[in-house]
C-alpha cells in the first residue's frame, strides 16, 4: 500500500520543483590528485613522522599525534588533530566572543560576529594552504557545539559552548548539493584564546558534466516518500504523517560511497503521530528521509540509471 | 576477556538499518578483543531486552556495547509491535551494558522544554548514551554509520599499532560526520564521576570503571 498526498499534513512550505533540474555527472578525486593536500594537511593537524597506512576505505597518513584519511570512493579527506582529544576534562571550552540566546528550543550559544569572520577568514586561508578551492560554495557559517551539564536528578547545573565549527555547503547551478557528501568542515578548539584546528573533512566529488532532468514537478517529486514502506505501515495502524521540513537539492552520497551523478531528490523530515500502545497510550515517531524527485525513466532519458536510490 | 557487542535493528523496509546495526558488531566482530554475541532483528527486537520485565534477564545487557537502528523520538524508540519510553523502567548496565548507541531519531534532543535528563533514569551504570538531537537520515546511504562508529571507537586502534586513539564521543561524531548532512545533530548523554571520568574514555578490551555514587551527567551535540 502507498499513501496518498492527501493522507499527509504538510507543516511546512514545499519547494517549487521545476519541471527540469540539473543532473551532475561526478567523478572522484583520485589519490594522486589529492596527494599535496594530504601532505600539508597532515603537517597542519601536526601528523608529522606519520607513516601511510592501507585502510579498507582508502588511506591514510598516520602518526599517534594526528591522521590525514583519503576515501577512495569520493576522494573526501579527514584529517584530526589527535593530541588534542585528551586536552580538556569535559566539554567546556573558553571563547572570548560568545553570545546567548533565548530560542523557542532553549538557550542557544554563538560565536560573535566578529570572530565568526575571522574564524571563516581563518578557514579561507587554510583551505589555501592546503589547495583545496573549490567553485560553488555556498552557506558559509559557524557553529558552536552544545553542552549542558545536569544533576543525577536530571536538574541542569549548566551549559555552553563547545568546539566551533566552519561549515560550507556548495550548489550546482544555483542548486544545492543536499546529503552528506558535499561539505567542507573546519572544528576548531580554543587553545590559550586561539583557535586550533581539531578537525577536516572535506567531500565534494567532481563535476564532469551537467546534464537536464525532467522532474515531473512538485506532486510526482513526493511519490518515493508516498511509497516509503515504514509511512504506509504506520499510516494503516492509525498514525497521522505529518511533514515538517522539506529540502530540494541534488544528493550527494557519503563519501564512502562511490557515485557517479547526483541527481534531484528531497530531503523530508517529520513525524508520526497518534500512535498508539495498549498498556503506554499514544506516542510519536519521527523520521528523517532521502527520496529521488526523479523517475528511474527521466534518469534513462539524461543519460544515467540506476535501479534505486 | 573480550568485550560482548550487540546489534538491534528493524528494518522497516530499509535493509541499511540492518547494515547499520551489524556494522558496528561485525567490524568489532574480527578483532580478537571484541566478541558478538548478540544479534536481533524485527520480530526479535523485544521490549523486555530494553524494560526490566520479571523473570527476564535483558539481553542487553549481556553485552558491553550495542547498536541499534529503529525509529524514535525525544520520549522513545521503536521496538517491534511497542515502544519504549522514558515513562518504563529502564535500567542500562544494570550488569554489563556500558554503550547505547542508536539511530532514533531525536532521542537526545535537549530542550528548555524537553531536557534530556528524562533519559537519566534509564542510566543504572551506563556510561554512554549516542545518538541525535534531531531527526537523523535514511535512503541516502547511511548503511555504514556502525562500521564507521566501529573502526574509530576501537578497530582502527587495534589494527595500526594504536595509532588511531579515539574517544567514543569523538567517534561517535566522527561516523555520523561521514553519512548525515550539516543540518543533523549528532549528540551523546553521558554518565560521569571523580572516580569513573567517562569524557575521553575509548572502546578497549579492559573493561572500564562504572560511574557510579554521586553522579553528574553531561549532554553536548554538534554538527553532522
Amino acid at each position: 500500500m502507498s499513501l496518498l498526498l492527501k493522507d499527509i499534513e504538510f507543516r511546512t512550505e514545499l519547494p517549487d520543483v521545476p519541471a527540469s533540474m540539473p543532473l551532475a555527472v561526478t567523478d572522484a578525486q583520485t589519490a594522486r590528485e589529492r596527494a599535496a593536500s594530504i601532505a600539508a594537511l597532515a603537517d597542519l593537524v601536526g601528523a608529522r613522522d606519520a607513516i601511510e597506512v592501507e585502510l579498507p576505505f582508502g588511506h591514510a597518513l598516520a602518526s599517534k599525534a594526528g591522521q590525514v584519511e583519503f576515501f577512495s570512493a569520493s576522494g573526501a579527506i579527514r584529517g584530526r588533530n589527535a593530541s588534542l582529544f585528551d586536552r580538556f576534562d569535559d566539554e567546556r571550552r573558553e571563547w572570548s566572543d560568545v553570545e546567548k540566546s533565548d530560542t523557542p528550543d532553549g538557550v542557544v550559544y554563538r560565536l560573535g560576529e566578529r570572530s565568526s569572520r575571522r574564524l571563516i577568514a581563518q578557514s579561507r586561508d587554510t583551505l589555501e594552504r592546503i589547495g583545496l578551492t573549490p567553485e560553488g560554495v555556498t552557506n558559509v557559517d559557524v557553529v558552536l557545539g552544545q553542552w549542558a551539564q545536569l544533576d543525577d536528578t536530571g536538574e541542569q547545573l549548566d551549559s555552553g559552548p563547545g568546539r566551533a565549527t566552519v561549515r560550507m555547503g556548495y550548489e550546482i547551478e544555483k542548486v544545492p548539493l543536499i546529503g552528506p557528501g558535499a561539505k567542507t568542515h573546519l572544528h576548531y578548539d580554543p587553545i590559550d584564546g586561539s583557535p586550533v584546528l581539531a578537525r577536516f573533512f572535506h567531500v565534494l566529488r567532481s563535476v564532469t558534466d551537467v546534464r537536464s532532468i525532467e522532474t515531473g514537478g512538485t506532486e510526482r517529486a513526493f511519490d518515493g516518500l508516498l511509497a516509503d514502506p515504514f509511512l504506509a505501515e504506520q499510516s494503516e495502524k492509525g498514525g497521522r504523517v505529518a511533514v515538517t521540513a522539506v529540502r530540494l537539492g541534488l544528493l550527494a552520497l557519503p563519501a564512502d560511497l562511490p557515485q557517479r551523478f547526483a541527481q534531484p531528490a528531497l530531503a523530508v523530515e517529520g513525524v508520526v503521530e497518534g500512535l498508539k500502545h495498549d498498556r503506554k497510550g499514544s506516542y510519536e515517531l519521527r523520521f528523517g528521509r532521502y527520496v529521488p524527485a526523479v523517475t528511474t525513466d527521466a534518469l534513462r532519458a539524461a543519460g544515467v540509471a540506476v535501479p534505486t536510490m | 576477556m573480550a568485550r560482548n557487542l550487540g546489534s538491534w535493528w528493524i528494518k522497516d523496509g530499509i535493509d541499511g538499518r540492518r547494515l547499520e546495526a551489524q556494522g558496528f558488531a561485525s567490524t568489532l566482530a574480527g578483532l580478537s578483543q571484541f566478541d558478538w554475541t548478540q544479534d536481533h532483528g524485527d520480530s526479535d527486537v523485544l521490549e523486555k531486552d530494553f524494560v526490566t520485565t520479571a523473570n527476564w534477564v535483558e539481553r542487553t545487557d549481556e553485552v558491553d556495547a550495542l547498536m541499534m537502528s529503529s525509529h524514535g523520538s525525544p520520549s522513545g524508540f521503536s521496538v517491534w509491535g511497542s515502544n519504549v519510553t522514558t515513562g518504563d523502567a529502564v535500567d542500562f548496565g544494570k550488569s554489563d551494558l556500558e554503550i547505547f548507541a542508536t539511530h532514533a531519531c531525536a532521542l537526545l534532543e535537549h530542550t528548555s522544554s524537553n531536557p534530556v535528563g528524562r533519559w537519566i533514569p534509564a542510566f543504572e551504570r551506563l556510561h554512554y548514551m549516542c545518538g541525535f538531537h534531531n531527526s537523523s537520515y535514511s535512503g541516502g546511504g547511511q548503511d555504514s554509520r556502525g562500521t564507521w562508529f566501529a573502526i574509530y571507537a576501537a578497530w582502527a586502534h587495534y589494527m595500526f599499532l594504536f595509532l588511531w586513539d579515539i574517544p567514543v564521543r569523538e567517534a561517535w561524531a566522527e561516523a555520523n560526520e561521514i553519512v548525515e548532512g550539516s543540518q543533523v545533530q549528532w549528540a551523546y548523554l553521558r554518565a560521569t564521576t571523580d572516580a569513573a571520568p567517562t569524557y575521553n574514555e575509548r572502546l578497549r578490551e579492559a573493561e572500564p570503571s562504572d560511574p557510579t555514587g554521586v553522579r553528574s551527567f553531561w549532554t553536548a551535540r554538534g554538527t553532522c
